[in-house]
């Protein structure tokens, strides 16, 4: 106790005495300040806000800015905004709500949806702000109500502009759609900039872009009667409605490639290699987008859900499918450039492989094996023998580590809602999630794109993209450029990706394999290309669904349809000096189906370019 | 044992819950169920105001470094989860109810400043000066973080009330208002946006008559409209038309200014005035270092709980988001606010009889 002597001395005890009643004294003129205040409101300046109290209301009143427009490349309109007529209600001035809307529904169809949607809109917004009850009347129904107005104080007709996409289903998979905003979209956005706007970008680039298509809330003064009826109003700030974007999409190319998959669930990505422009993301089947903007009907929705299609699932960058074959010549990049291949190694392919001491037969897709061939023949012919072989050298490791070079098993950063981040297993992903051991075998099957790989159809077009580079290339982007309404306009710059470090003359050997699958005779590509009047290389794939039993083929195609393999073709074209490359994916498409296609695609493309 | 209990006290605090209900009632456009929620947070803030008032003085000192690690620890982990959250993260969910460990800085800071200066030299010296102000700005910054600028303006503000009642010499409080000028604008670039938003909006609130200005124009109007006397208990218009913003929450004295008029205004300042006078007395007749400068920190606390409050409804403060001392509608500030109470009858109530 060191300090005994001060603490509590007569001192300390004064000297806290007379700061408490200085600090009091302080409070005290706070306090009168504060009381000063409140007799300048309510005494000095009563009349004045008793006024305005009365005629209140002066209030303010929100204006919804226009959203952006979304266009192709070309210029050609992908979303634009339509002018529509909706029924709207101020709960406040309505007297008997549910009796009203009764009375309501004899002249006009009240949905049950439009009930419950009308419901939660209430719940959100303040009981005197306007919610919408019928986003779209008919002609009928506007004549309807304007007749029996009178009746239905509180209700009235306002005229908004709500989203169209005129193209429907065709640019789904690109745009996604805007729908009404919801309590937890509207916490995640600034409350005051969207508190007149009944839509928010749900999917696609609508969601991706929300920022800049939203635009910026305006305000409008109203005064507004002690009986609640707008005297009248004027614009304070006008709305500044949001920018227009012109994305990298060739809207012709996506056309093309929509009618190329006709009659296939499947997905079409194409990009140009220079920049990493996306100029067609397609996926089938599709849906039309304008059925969510006016709020879908839960039948419609139910019957989209259920669709055996999966309409409602992305393929092109949510879905996630064994590569197969295509992974070939990343494999082949990988290997030549650690050393462990050379160009001029070379095997003889009896048709069959198996690991020692093992049983278990690994067949090649052609009976009979290929003969003699080299990583180059391998590439051209699909050799699955050479690349069990090499898979058995590599080992999984330094596979899985040549694949995630290349950017599989990761998004690839493309500027829209929700990709799906493929997968590049390794024995510890095995262990770990699969609670199984990595067997030698599932190495071997992984040489042909087999066991647990996954990609998506945008993520091998980006891996494809940078093959042609020769290791560079760019982070895919669908957004070109943006134009502010005052006509300001920013050109995005594309963001190159990292450069892969292997030897130049390995990609190469490599891309005149890929060009040799469509211009040798041995190629898997020559029979669906060499009459082209252009050229381009590739690599075809197919993955397998179903491990059929050993020898078996499927040839007579009497397998259901669900276990049927799925096709992929990857192209480049010209196959000098590439200005596009392109993923085409058929799900459950059969085998040696996507070479077919792909050609029909860039026929289409090519005569009209 | 008897019931140890400052009866002054008592009875301020139970007129003041009082008004403060019948205020509620209107606010809350006769809900009468909210009205029975804040009944049952009044009854558990003051069963847990009487039990601490039972305690002795020393006990509870030797009790505030631990309460105050607890809170700081309570607020980093608070803090980390809002991080993964990515938004305003205040509260803690014990499952069954959810605090704000910020509220619990607002007891945790008076009681570790009192013991700190009690174990040292008074008036203080530089170096025991540097570390109580390191005391209070931790758990200050971390709520302002959070954020929640409110509630770290009381915890400052009470605790730089306590280094004045430790006795520091004016001319280094004059030298520290200098520097905190100086300071200012560098502290206000470091709020976060939409605080610094409101800031400006305080200067000139018809700026964004859509956002919190809206707050300031309808809670100025409907004060302002209700006169002497007001317009009526039940009668505003302001309030029930929906015009006024959180009008059963941070905005409800706006409801006491329309309906209760200035003089209604004028009682429930008495009342406040009453609790916060009876606190300093307390504090100063204490008996020991300890028990003055925490009576006096809490004090000091409550204070500055109403008038940033008030202070904002009448448009002289910034909208700093605080809600009304035992009038607003909401649980946590108000059972901090009453145990603090309890620390006070703790005080007044275990003084002996000893000559000085």
């Amino acid at each position: 106790m060191k300090h005994f002597t001060l603490h509590n001395s007569r001192d300390e005890i004064r000297h806290y005495r007379r700061r408490i009643v200085a600090i009091g004294f302080f409070m005290l003129v706070l306090l009168l300040a504060l009381i000063a205040r409140l007799g300048y409101l309510q005494i000095v300046q009563h009349k004045y806000y008793l006024t305005l109290s009365k005629q209140n209301l002066l209030s303010v009143a929100p204006i919804d800015p226009s959203r952006g427009l979304i266009y192709d490349r070309n210029g050609t309109l992908l979303a634009g905004n339509t002018p529509v007529f909706s029924l709207e209600a101020i709960a406040d001035k309505i007297k008997n709500l549910q009796g009203q809307l009764q009375k309501l529904s004899g002249i006009i169809t009240l949905t049950p949806a439009d009930l419950d949607e009308f419901s939660k809109q209430l719940a959100q917004h303040r009981k005197f702000n306007p919610v919408p009850l019928k986003v779209k009347l008919t002609d009928q129904e506007m004549s309807a109500f304007a007749v029996n107005a009178y009746r239905f104080p509180g209700f009235f007709v306002q005229a908004h502009l709500i989203r169209d996409y005129p193209d429907a289903a065709l640019m789904e998979p690109v745009l996604g759609y805007v729908g009404r905003i919801n309590a937890k979209e509207l916490a995640g956005v600034d409350p005051t900039n969207y508190s007149a706007s009944n839509y928010i970008g749900k999917e696609g680039v609508e969601k991706f872009d929300e920022t800049l298509l939203h635009g910026t809330v305006g305000i409008q003064q109203i005064e507004t009667s002690a009986e609640g009826q707008v005297v009248r109003s004027h614009e304070s700030r006008g709305a500044v409605a949001g920018d227009n974007l012109y994305l990298t999409i060739d809207s012709k190319l996506e056309a093309d490639a929509v009618k190329g998959l006709k009659g296939f669930a499947g997905a079409v990505v194409a990009i140009d290699p220079r920049n990493g422009e996306v100029l067609a993301l397609a996926s089938t089947p599709s849906f039309d987008p304008n059925l969510f903007v006016t709020g879908i009907s839960s039948k419609d929705y139910k019957l989209l859900r259920n669709n055996p299609g999966r309409p409602l699932y992305n393929r092109a960058l949510q879905g996630e499918f064994a590569p197969g074959s295509t992974v070939k010549p990343f494999y082949a990049m990988g290997a030549l450039a650690s050393g462990m291949l050379s160009p001029t190694y070379h095997i003889f392919d009896p048709g069959s492989f198996t690991l020692p001491g093992s049983s278990h037969i690994y067949h090649d897709w052609v009976r009979g094996g290929h003969g003699w061939v080299d990583v180059s023949d391998a590439i051209t012919e699909s050799c699955d023998v050479f690349f069990f072989r090499l898979a058995q050298r590599v080992g999984i490791e330094k596979m899985s580590d040549t694949l995630k070079l290349f950017g599989f098993g990761q998004p690839t950063g493309i500027d829209t809602d929700t990709e799906s981040s493929g997968l590049v297993p390794t024995p510890e992903w095995k262990e770990r999630v699969k609670h199984a051991q990595w067997w030698p075998g599932d190495t071997i099957s992984a040489g042909i794109g087999q066991s647990y790989i996954l990609t998506t159809p945008l993520q091998l077009a980006t891996a494809a993209m940078r093959l042609v580079d020769h290791g560079g290339g760019f982070v895919p982007h669908l957004l070109l450029k943006t134009e502010t309404p005052a006509g300001v306009v920013t050109v995005e710059n594309p963001t190159p990706l990292p450069q892969i470090n292997l030897p130049q003359k390995d990609f190469d050997l490599v891309l005149a394999a890929m060009r040799g699958v469509v211009s040798n005779p041995k190629g898997t590509g020559y029979e669906s290309g060499h009459t082209a009047k252009y050229t381009y290389g590739g690599k075809s794939g197919t993955a397998q669904v179903f491990s059929l039993q050993k020898g078996q083929k499927d040839n007579a195609g009497m397998l259901p349809l669900k276990l049927r393999d799925h096709s992929w073709f990857v192209s480049f074209v010209p196959a000098h000096h590439p200005t596009m490359v392109m993923v085409v994916f058929l799900e459950h498409g059969g085998e040696g189906k996507a070479p077919f296609i792909t050609r029909q695609i860039l026929d289409s493309y090519e005569t009209t370019n | 044992m008897k019931l140890r209990i400052d009866l002054s006290l008592f009875i301020g605090l139970l007129l003041l819950s009082l008004m403060g209900l019948i205020i509620l009632y209107s606010a809350a456009n006769q809900n009468m169920s909210m009205v029975f929620a804040q009944i049952i947070r009044f009854a558990l803030a003051f069963f847990l105001m009487f039990m601490l008032a039972q305690i002795p003085p020393y006990k509870i000192k030797q009790f505030a470094p631990w309460f105050y690690a607890f809170g700081l620890i309570l607020l980093l982990l608070v803090l980390g989860l809002g991080e993964v959250g990515k938004g305003a993260q205040r509260w803690l969910s014990l499952g069954f109810f959810r605090f704000q460990p910020s509220e619990l800085m607002k007891l945790a800071v008076p009681l570790i400043l009192a013991w700190y200066f009690s174990e040292h030299e008074l008036p203080p010296k530089k170096r025991v000066l540097g570390v109580a102000l390191i005391l209070i700005l931790i758990p200050a910054v971390l709520t302002a973080k959070q954020p929640d600028l409110g509630t770290a303006l009381i915890i400052a503000s009470a605790g730089v009330g306590v280094i004045l009642l430790a006795g520091v010499r004016w001319t280094v409080i004059l030298f520290a208002l200098v520097v905190l000028g100086i300071c200012a604008p560098f502290l206000l670039h470091h709020l976060h946006g939409y605080q610094r938003e409101r800031l400006m909006i305080f200067l000139n609130p018809e700026s964004d008559p859509l956002g919190a200005g809206y707050h300031i124009i309808q809670s100025k109007i409907a004060i302002g409209s209700g006169g002497i006397f007001g317009k009526g208990y039940l009668h505003g218009t302001q309030s029930h038309l929906q015009f006024l913003p959180e009008h059963t929450t941070d905005f409800i004295f706006a409801v006491c200014g329309e309906e209760l008029g200035l003089m209604g205004g004028l009682v429930l300042i008495s009342l406040y005035a009453l609790l916060i006078i009876r606190g300093f007395i307390i504090s100063y007749n204490a008996q020991d270092t300890f028990s003055r400068l925490l009576a006096g920190s809490i004090s000091l606390t409550f204070f500055f709980s109403v008038f940033i409050n008030l202070g904002m409804v009448t448009g002289i403060l910034p909208v700093v988001g605080l809600p009304l001392p035992l009038v607003s509608y909401g649980g946590t500030s108000m059972l901090t606010l009453i145990a603090g109470f309890g620390l006070l009858m703790s005080i007044q109530t275990h003084r002996r009889l000893v000559g000085n």
